[in-house]
């Protein structure tokens, strides 16, 4: 946990003073990531140079673990706190495992645990072993910030600092990378504080979000909360007016879906069809296969006629199913794709789990907007 | 080193001219009369090493560390005004440091090496501040934030980063150096100069080469030398040459 208590930093220039960070306290709870988010200039950076104290604060103060970071000396502080920083900041002079292994060489580590800790790292940056040997300049950037990565976990810190991380990689090396990272971080649980100017990116790594603006904290909270009610003008502005978008990569599908939808075995007859549907009281029902997976659709106009017909030689085609654990902007654009407004919902092994459809989306988005606002920024 | 092929042509320009040199040589009866001051050229090129090793040593010895001091933060005020005097003394000409360094030291080997130090230190404090300026200063933001000691950055970042640019400033001073070393022996310092300055006084050609063509085959050798130094020695990581 890294609590902060407000903190400011003023620099002296030319023009006078200057807050950079002004009363900020916010605090970053065990196993989350927080992101700090705001324009250049607005001190999301200085905040967290505060931390490992890179930058003195001018007052407040700093807990990691509810201990005050004052008491600890700033070299040793440093090396119980993972960095990771834009331009990587690889030393160019050691290896691969030379530079993972810095912090633990610091630490006094024996090399035994050195390399065995540095093998551990490539399997967990998803990086081949072989690449150990090499030298920073012989990888490619996207390798190198993995490399960044690994040095910052090598020591194993509860905390990790992370200032745009990601920043300097090609946009779609940075979606595999930040994947990548929340897998490793849902098993790892580090306290992270994360700094980011790209609002796609806070929404997407952050369980927080904490939006600066001219050295003040303007509102923290969860990235649903931020971007449904967010507190003043500027933060709507910043998050975008697609923020009811970028919602909905928040929310996965089976939140969103009705998994109560009648379903009929495709060797059912019509007659039997019709029941179900009644007894439901829908005027819709999904025909699945003997696994259970999605195959046609009925609707009780197809159900005149011949009640002795199988559903499967009546039922329409169905549109393409969504699984249930993709966000509903990848629903949305599929519904808006095939030109629908509904599709069936599957699990992971492709069996039938329910049915999504616009007004159910609306639905879930309306239900957290009306979400009583918490008071976000202290 | 920009054009690899341009460098091997001229490597091979380099020996070819050599050998035709060594052909005129011999067919004119150059070369005999030269080998014939053979023992004047073991004791003098022996003591023109000696000059070299003492006077360069000294200045890496001296060079290095002051150019490492000059990039720390408490020296960032007066830093570039000292490397203005550094630059500022490399206009000087060889000899008028020589000559300086007599009229205050008196004659014999201990101003000849005085002088040749002093030429010596310049390079090698200039390239030494800029190789670690010059430096991302990412990197060493990388370092302090992993908690390393300044210490530690100097030793594990600073200075293998720089180490290229250092011993190319090294490798600069000592070629100068050997190529002034001869002007030493104009106040007393001996060496090949020796050779050199009296072959021409007598208008001995043979004598004068018996001076010369060490000297410069002592240039070569040397900075050859340093050169593998710079290749080997250099991590791999950090030298543009491997």
């Amino acid at each position: 946990m890294i609590r902060l208590e407000n903190l400011s930093k003023t620099f002296d220039s030319p023009e006078g003073t200057v807050r950079a960070v002004d009363n900020v306290t916010m605090e970053v709870p065990e196993g989350e990531v927080a992101v700090l988010l705001g324009p250049s200039g607005c001190g999301k950076t200085t905040t967290m140079k505060m931390v490992n104290r890179l930058v003195q604060p001018t007052s407040g103060k700093i807990y990691i673990d509810d201990k005050d970071t004052d008491s600890y000396d700033a070299i040793q502080l440093r090396r119980q706190l993972g960095y990771v920083i834009q331009q990587i900041g690889l030393f160019p002079n050691m290896t691969v495992e030379q530079n993972i292994s810095v912090v633990p060489r610091l630490l006094g580590w024996s090399r035994q645990a050195q390399q065995t800790r540095a093998r551990e790292l490539m399997r967990m940056v998803a990086l081949d072993e072989r690449l150990l040997s090499r030298f920073p300049k012989e990888l490619s950037g996207g390798q190198q910030q993995r490399v960044g990565v690994a040095r910052a976990l090598a020591a194993d810190p509860p905390v990790l600092l992370m200032d745009e991380p990601f920043g300097a990689i090609d946009p779609i090396n940075r979606e595999v990378i930040q994947d990548e990272f929340l897998k490793m971080q849902a098993k790892l649980k580090k306290t992270i504080m994360f700094v980011s100017h790209d609002i796609d990116e806070a929404v997407k790594m952050g369980d927080k979000i904490a939006i600066f603006r001219d050295g003040r904290l303007e509102q923290y909270d969860d990235p649903d909360m931020l971007l449904s009610q967010p507190a003043n003008p500027f933060i709507a502005d910043f998050v975008g007016g697609d923020r009811e978008l970028k919602r909905m990569r928040l929310t996965r599908v089976s939140a969103a879906m009705d998994p109560d939808a009648p379903t009929v075995q495709a060797d059912d007859s019509v007659a039997n069809a019709r029941a179900i549907m009644d007894q439901a009281g829908r005027a819709h029902a999904v025909v699945v296969d003997a696994a259970n997976r999605p195959m046609g659709l009925l609707t009780d106009r197809q159900l005149d006629g011949e009640p002795g017909r199988l559903c499967r030689d009546a039922a329409n085609p169905l549109p393409e199913p969504v699984t249930a654990d993709r966000d509903l902007r990848t629903a949305v654009s599929s519904m808006f794709t095939h030109d629908v407004d509904w599709m069936p919902v599957v699990d992971a092994d492709g069996c039938f789990a329910g049915v999504v459809t616009q007004d159910g989306i609306r639905g879930v988005l309306a239900e957290s907007r009306r979400r009583p606002a918490r008071q976000g920024a202290a | 080193m920009a054009i690899p092929g341009l460098d091997r042509a001229l490597r091979a320009g380099t020996i070819v001219g050599l050998l035709a040199a060594g052909v005129v040589a011999e067919r004119s009866g150059l070369l005999p009369e030269i080998l014939s001051h053979w023992g004047d050229i073991l004791y003098l090129g022996r003591e023109h090493i000696y000059l070299v090793l003492i006077s360069g040593g000294l200045a890496i010895g001296v060079g290095v560390p002051l150019g490492v001091v000059l990039t720390r933060r408490r020296m960032r005020n007066v830093a570039e005004s000292v490397i203005q005097v550094v630059n500022l003394g490399q206009t000087i000409p060889t000899l008028a440091v020589l000559a300086l360094s007599m009229s205050v030291l008196g004659i014999g080997t201990v101003p000849a090496i005085f002088a040749l130090w002093l030429y010596s230190l310049l390079p090698i404090v200039r390239n030494t501040y800029q190789g670690i300026l010059s430096i991302d200063p990412a990197m060493l933001e990388a370092a302090q934030g992993m908690g390393m000691q300044p210490r530690q950055m100097l030793w594990q970042v600073e200075l293998p980063n720089a180490l290229y640019v250092i011993i190319a400033g090294i490798r600069t001073a000592i070629v100068i150096n050997v190529g002034t070393v001869p002007l030493a022996f104009l106040i007393g310092g001996g060496g090949l100069g020796q050779l050199i300055f009296t072959g021409i006084s007598l208008y001995n050609t043979g004598m004068m080469l018996a001076g010369a063509v060490p000297t410069a085959l002592l240039a070569v050798v040397i900075d050859f030398l340093l050169g593998m130094g710079a290749y080997w020695g250099v991590p791999r990581g950090v030298n543009p040459l491997r």
